[in-house]
């Protein structure tokens, strides 16, 4: 059994070992995945912490069945992180969404900074590019990206699923860039 | 979407584009739904993607570190805990190999029953002397007389061994496995550290601090 699946089944089970080894494996990508969100450093250790005890403790949140652990448990940082801002900042980041991407390049950057995300996105037709920065990478919602293109809602969470998925067979192991 | 598959909200969910009732209703649905909890899986996967193509800190900060750590041992509860499995005889004694020099006919076990109900009992984490060894803690009375060790998942075989005086004296062992292993050892000398070892070398050591004096 490989190591990631033995910490998976503690995760679940709420072995308090899985607890500090889910830690130990992937704090940085948590802490990273909350910290792109909220740019604060203690914001985002204290939205780690609440997130990374929350699961362990319910235990039934994660099953093995859906897939990386890793994966499930920086969705769920990066979420609340999401939502902690979306609480507290709401007028702020509608602000900052609607300056120009220079003003905000150190968010865009921080995204987009390796060759095979930017040649991924460039997979995207340009809808799906445009939409899904606005999500990703502004942060928006998709009322907020609706609005702010002229576009129904129901329109836009289409195209970032579609979106979404396109990027996942290009990243997934065989998928190349030249895919689709 | 209610007892339907979740569909887009899948890649919905997994980009924090759902309300907490729709995000509710995902994580509902994907505990009982093979195929929507792979479609969830992978749209995770693409976004831990994006966030691992992004600034991504080398080490989260220690201070971090230290409240999870923290967070995850509530000392009371597990010890507890302990305690109440001794009164119930659940305690796994056949998930070791125990070599009790001291005592092998159940008196060790009473003693402590009765040092953790009536007495007070220490207990102190086990310290890593190679990266990846298992999480470890031993429990111990404060006037000395038993230990008794508490193993997280081990890969390897590991031998327990008590330090006494200048010597090392092997008193249990663990087997391998994804389960927390435990082992009850009777000993009536004063040991200064417990050590975990495989193949021979310590990985772990807990350092053993009485609080009585030796009689």
């Amino acid at each position: 059994m490989d190591e990631e699946l033995v910490l998976a089944r503690g995760f679940v089970n709420r072995q308090a070992w899985a607890y500090e080894a889910a830690y130990r494996a992937h704090g940085n990508v948590l802490y990273s995945a909350a910290l792109q969100v909220l740019r604060n450093p203690n914001d985002a250790a204290d939205c780690v912490q609440d997130v990374l005890l929350r699961l362990w403790r319910r235990g039934d949140a994660y099953r093995v069945e859906r897939g990386s652990l890793r994966a499930f448990l920086a969705v769920c940082v990066r979420n609340e992180a999401l939502s902690r801002l979306r609480k507290t900042h709401t007028r702020e980041r509608l602000v900052q969404t609607l300056q120009p991407a220079s003003d905000t390049g150190d968010i865009a950057t921080g995204v987009v900074n390796r060759e095979s995300i930017r040649g991924a996105l460039e997979l995207l037709t340009e809808k799906q590019r445009e939409t899904i920065e606005l999500a990703y990478m502004r942060h928006m919602t998709h009322e907020e990206i609706a609005s702010a293109l002229g576009e129904p809602a129901g329109t836009v969470k289409s195209r970032l699923s579609s979106a979404l998925r396109k990027l996942r067979e290009v990243f997934a192991p065989g998928g190349t860039l030249d895919a689709g | 979407m209610l007892d339907d598959h979740i569909g887009e909200n899948a890649e919905l969910y997994a980009l924090g584009q759902l309300g907490d009732l729709d995000a509710s209703r995902v994580e509902r649905h994907a505990r009982t739904c093979d195929a929507c909890a792979r479609r969830l899986g992978d749209a995770e996967a693409a976004v831990l993607h994006l966030i691992e193509s992004g600034d991504v800190a080398s080490e989260a900060p220690p201070e971090l570190d230290r409240r999870v750590r923290f967070a995850g041992q509530p000392p009371r509860a597990w010890i507890a805990a302990v305690a109440a499995a001794f009164l119930i005889g659940l305690l796994p004694w056949g998930v070791t190999t125990l070599r009790n020099p001291t005592d092998a006919s159940g008196s060790s076990q009473q003693l402590a029953m009765n040092a953790m109900l009536a007495g007070h009992f220490l207990h102190t984490p086990f310290a890593a002397v190679i990266p990846g060894a298992p999480n470890a803690k031993v429990i111990y009375p404060r006037e000395g007389g038993w230990l008794y060790v508490l193993v997280g998942a081990a890969s390897q075989p590991i031998e327990v061994a008590a330090v006494v005086g200048n010597q090392r004296m092997p008193i249990a062992s663990i087997s391998p496995g994804a389960a927390t292993r435990a082992a009850f050892v009777a000993i009536p000398q004063r040991v200064s550290a417990v050590q975990l070892l495989e193949n021979g070398a310590p990985i772990a050591t807990a350092r053993i601090v009485y609080a009585s004096p030796a009689p």
